[in-house]
């Protein structure tokens, strides 16, 4: 997506970042204008996460963007901004999954179970090469079985490389409690995956 | 597993981990199994995590976005919600505090107390005073309570009740002013904060073709009720003739209102379609009992044959409502296949020009949305496969893997069917055949149908090779890439072009990186390492180690600097690469900043590595080291490990070939010689130690005879003396060596060679 970099100079600046802000709420809509350009990659890519598809992660991203800039006078300005964006991302985009009735799922370890029997036998026996196509795949669909905030947290921290402090100010929550979700996504998927992760007989993957 | 390792395992995951965790991790995983297993799980996980499909960005229009979110925003939201049959929601004004406030001001200045830091608490004790009939009085901050007389008491409590009844006036008033204020959108033209139903309708308006909201719902009204899971939808105004843009406003107003499961959509769209025919003179169809993806399909279908038989752009239309419930695009795909078959219009044929994007236009005459074709994509490649039309499917591949739908597609089906799938498709694909973007490039990949040079020229040639390199290169893993890019003359061009294009890579990408770099010797990346090293990263700095024609000591000395370097695990792995190289710095280093070198010499000599001989004899040679460094050098050097037999030197260390034997035994001659002529006794009294401990005994004789025959035969004799003398074999290192210096010392000091006063001298 094309971000001119004079742009993207002046909003990774916080005081810049705050005259922005400040403008849009006094109604100055290009300030607005260029706050969505500005962010409009990062909350896609949160939602994108979270709803797991371009067409709603796109919607929710207009919606996220009509929200905050409507309410702007909310806005305290105590944290980063983009915590905030994020912020009003991860509550539409758990809205729109409660809404698909995709919401959390509830996996029974049972289930995991019967689906780890249920592997085939060439899957156990430690993936090469497009087996790890097949992990991802089950990582992508695990990923998406994820409870919101772990799903949110994994994806700021691990796949964004967001410090614990972003993350945890897009969350609403403390770093401790960001890293806890994160550590609680990892030992999920760990558990879920575990068929497809333990290759150590295969070799080195890399 | 103790819970430290757990938290190392934890930071390994999410990349925090520091050099310290990981050498520490990999001792905890050599010595206890679950550890082993843990670890090699957890990096695999995080392997995973790192080659996922990055978002599609490039799929987002942003400009689009920013206009869509302008018209949000400068449209009235009680005029749209009024539209929808929706109430605006009284707002809580600013003007109720205001009243409030005021209410209470009036109130203070009645009692008098304005302005008194106490003022509510007084303004509390005296209204408790109204209400019991007792005055109270302020004097000195103290208040007086006393009973009041009944005339001033009705006069207070007349003058409460009246300011608490203009209060309740001005707030009512406020509020009222302010919700005609929103309602005219003249003070607040923005949306309220959690009113849906502008987002969603926004979502239609896109989904309908970008056509804006006021577009769209001129001129029709329709509300709609939901209640247990029925939905039904009435019109306030009948339907004009001219109404397709009218059944599309219906739908934009009464869909987003309600949250709908497919069946009710479903429904929804019967009506509308079933309207539709009925306006056009066809038939009408029965609309209860519709549920679910096989009966809406057959809903449509119907309206294919009653209004507009064979028209795609209903069927994308239908699609996309089904796909917006459905972002797997299974039942999508299931009301496709259920059309193609059913229907004769949807022919293989038919199906490959859906996929080229055919139908710009819906049957309301608005523009398809990219999620209409894109569902439409999707669901119709589902169609040819199983329809076993794979010529069709193969010639629709580029554009189907431009729009993404070609990872859904393949995201679909199971192990087996996969490989059976894209064998086919790939044999159907025309041999001359050349992706004309990254995602068609990445689609190739996947079909295996890709050899070094192309991949490297695409890696090259393609202007979105940022994109290319986040969504097709690196999910290969670097191991493939490599694969694919051995041997071709772009290698390094390309890896060099990959590693600009990762702004912010994660742990496990770095890695790839760095291995892209060391197999390509990828020398125009060394910024970016050095980038990397200096955030810690342990895997840069091994790439940085071991890539050709680089000076990784400055590295490891800066981090030294830093304090970041706390153990001798680089300096050993920089050896184990290079030793040789160690010795070429340190010489620079002398000839550039004596102050490091001595430095460097002193962490040598306390590593005592077999390994380092050639940079301590380098040390112990270099003339711009002071004495004492030099003979500290000397004596660390015959130090060093040998094998315990004694006789064979140095035979089982990784510098014991004869080559680096040679080197050391030759630069210490060297050495010795020019020691001979201008130093101490320390420094020569060290070296002939450390040639007793690395040459031979001829090399020994032909040493000490070169410095002054009348001298070495006794000087050899010392040192053999020391070496073989009874019980030596017994004694450690260093009391050998300080054995030999004081023989030595004795020795040399009875050549009447003194200048110095010295004992060799």
């Amino acid at each position: 997506m094309p971000r001119p970099s004079k742009l993207v100079d002046e909003i990774l600046a916080p005081a810049a970042l705050a005259r922005l802000v400040e403008r849009a709420r006094e109604g100055d809509r290009a300030a607005g204008d260029r706050l969505v350009r500005a962010f409009a990659a990062e909350v896609y890519g949160l939602l994108y996460r979270i709803v797991g598809n371009h067409e709603d992660a796109e919607d929710l991203t207009q919606e996220t963007f009509v929200r905050a800039l409507g309410s702007l006078a909310l806005y305290r300005a105590e944290g980063p901004f983009g915590g905030w964006l994020g912020r009003i991302a991860l509550h539409l985009g758990r809205d729109h999954q409660r809404r698909r009735g995709r919401g959390p799922a509830r996996v029974s370890l049972q289930a995991v179970d019967a689906e780890r029997q249920a592997a085939p036998a060439t899957d156990r026996d430690g993936p090469t090469g497009g087996e790890f196509g097949e992990l991802q795949r089950r990582l992508s669909e695990a990923l998406q079985r994820l409870p919101v905030p772990l799903r949110a947290a994994l994806a700021l921290r691990v796949l964004q490389g967001r410090e614990y402090d972003d993350v945890a100010a897009t969350l609403g929550v403390r770093p401790a409690t960001a890293r806890t979700h994160v550590m609680k996504a990892r030992r999920l998927l760990q558990r879920w995956l575990a068929p497809w992760l333990d290759t150590r007989e295969g070799g080195d993957r890399r | 597993m103790n819970a430290a390792t757990r938290r190392r395992l934890e930071r390994t995951f999410d990349g925090s981990a520091t050099i310290e965790d990981l050498l520490q991790l990999e001792r905890d995983a050599a010595a206890d199994p679950a550890v082993a297993a843990a670890l090699h799980a957890t990096r695999r996980l995080a392997e995973a995590c790192g080659a996922l499909p990055e978002p599609p960005i490039e799929r987002l229009d942003v400009e689009h976005l920013v206009a869509s979110v302008r018209r949000e925003l400068g449209a009235s939201p009680t005029e749209a919600d009024s539209q929808r049959g929706v109430h605006g929601r009284p707002s809580k004004a600013p003007q109720v505090p205001h009243s409030w406030l005021l209410s209470g001001t009036l109130l203070q200045r009645s009692w008098g107390v304005r302005g008194r830091r106490d003022g509510s608490w007084i303004l509390w004790r005296r209204l408790q005073g109204v209400r019991r009939g007792v005055g109270a009085s302020v004097r000195g901050g103290r208040v007086d309570r006393a009973p009041l007389p009944k005339q001033q008491q009705r006069r207070r409590a007349i003058t409460l009740v009246s300011v608490a009844a203009a209060a309740c006036v001005i707030a009512v008033v406020g509020v009222r002013t302010h919700t005609q204020r929103v309602g005219d959108g003249a003070q607040h033209p923005r949306p309220a904060f959690g009113d849906s139903a502008v987002g969603s309708a926004s979502r239609s308006a896109v989904a309908f073709g970008n056509r804006s909201a006021e577009d769209l719902t001129s001129g029709a009204a329709v509300g709609s009720e939901s209640s247990g899971g029925q939905m039904s939808v009435r019109s306030e105004e009948p339907l004009a003739a001219d109404g397709d843009a009218r059944i599309l406003t219906a739908f934009d107003v009464v869909l987003p209102t309600v949250p709908l499961d497919v069946a009710a959509r479903a429904r929804a769209l019967a009506v509308f379609v079933d309207e539709l025919a009925v306006q056009s003179g066809g038939g009408a169809f029965d609309v209860t009992g519709v549920d679910g993806a096989a009966e809406f399909a057959r809903c449509v279908e119907d309206a294919f044959h009653a209004r507009i038989s064979g028209d795609w752009p209903l069927a994308g239309f239908a699609l996309e409502l089904l796909g917006s419930s459905d972002p797997e695009g299974r039942r999508a795909a299931e009301a496709a296949r259920y059309l193609g078959v059913r229907s004769d219009a949807l022919t293989p044929s038919r199906l490959a020009r859906a996929l080229d994007g055919a139908p710009a236009r819906n049957v309301f005459g608005a523009p398809s949305g990219e999620a209409v074709a894109h569902t439409l994509r999707l669901a119709a490649a589902q169609a040819l496969v199983e329809l076993g039309a794979y010529d069709e499917l193969a010639r629709g591949f580029e554009v189907l893997c431009a729009s993404g739908a070609w990872d859904r597609l393949v995201g679909t089906w199971d192990l087996e069917a996969r490989h059976r799938h894209l064998d086919a498709i790939a044999r159907a694909l025309p041999s001359d055949w050349r992706p004309a973007s990254a995602a068609s490039a990445r689609g190739l990949v996947t079909l295996g149908r890709v050899g070094a040079d192309r991949l490297a020229q695409l890696v090259l040639s393609l202007t979105a090779s940022r994109s290319f390199a986040r969504s097709a290169a690196l999910p290969l893993g670097s191991r493939e890439l490599l694969g694919v890019l051995r041997g071709s003359p772009f290698a390094r061009e390309a890896v060099e072009d990959l590693v600009r294009a990762e702004q912010r890579p994660d742990s496990l990408r770095v890695a790839q990186l760095c291995e892209l770099i060391v197999a390509t010797e990828a020398t125009g990346a060394i910024d970016w390492l050095d980038a990397r090293i200096r955030r810690r990263d342990p895997v840069a700095l091994e790439a940085l180690v071991a890539l050709p024609g680089t000076t990784p000591i400055a590295a490891l000395l800066q981090l030294e600097g830093e304090g970041y370097v706390r153990d001798d695990g680089p300096w050993l792995r920089l050896l184990a690469v290079d030793h040789a190289r160690v010795a070429t710095h340190l010489a620079r280093a002398m000839r550039s900043d004596v102050a490091e070198a001595r430095s460097l010499v002193e962490r040598f000599v306390a590593l005592g590595r077999p390994e380092l001989a050639p940079a301590l004899a380098c040390a112990v040679a270099a003339r711009e080291l002071d004495a004492a460094t030099r003979e500290r050098a000397a004596l660390a050097l015959a130090e060093l490990p040998r094998d315990e037999a004694g006789g064979a030197r140095a035979t089982s260390t990784p510098g014991s070939d004869d080559s680096l034997r040679a080197g050391v035994v030759a630069t210490l001659d060297a050495a010795l010689v020019e020691a001979w002529l201008t130093d101490g006794d320390g420094p020569v009294a060290a070296l002939v130690v450390a040639l007793e401990a690395w040459a031979t005994a001829e090399q020994l004789t032909e040493c000490l005879t070169r410095l002054d025959p009348r001298v070495a035969e006794r000087l050899q004799a010392a040192a053999q003396l020391a070496a073989g003398r009874p019980g030596a074999g017994t004694l450690s290192r260093q009391a050998r060596v300080q054995r030999t210096l004081a023989t030595t010392r004795v020795v040399a000091g009875s050549n009447g060679r003194g200048t110095r006063g010295t004992n060799l001298r």
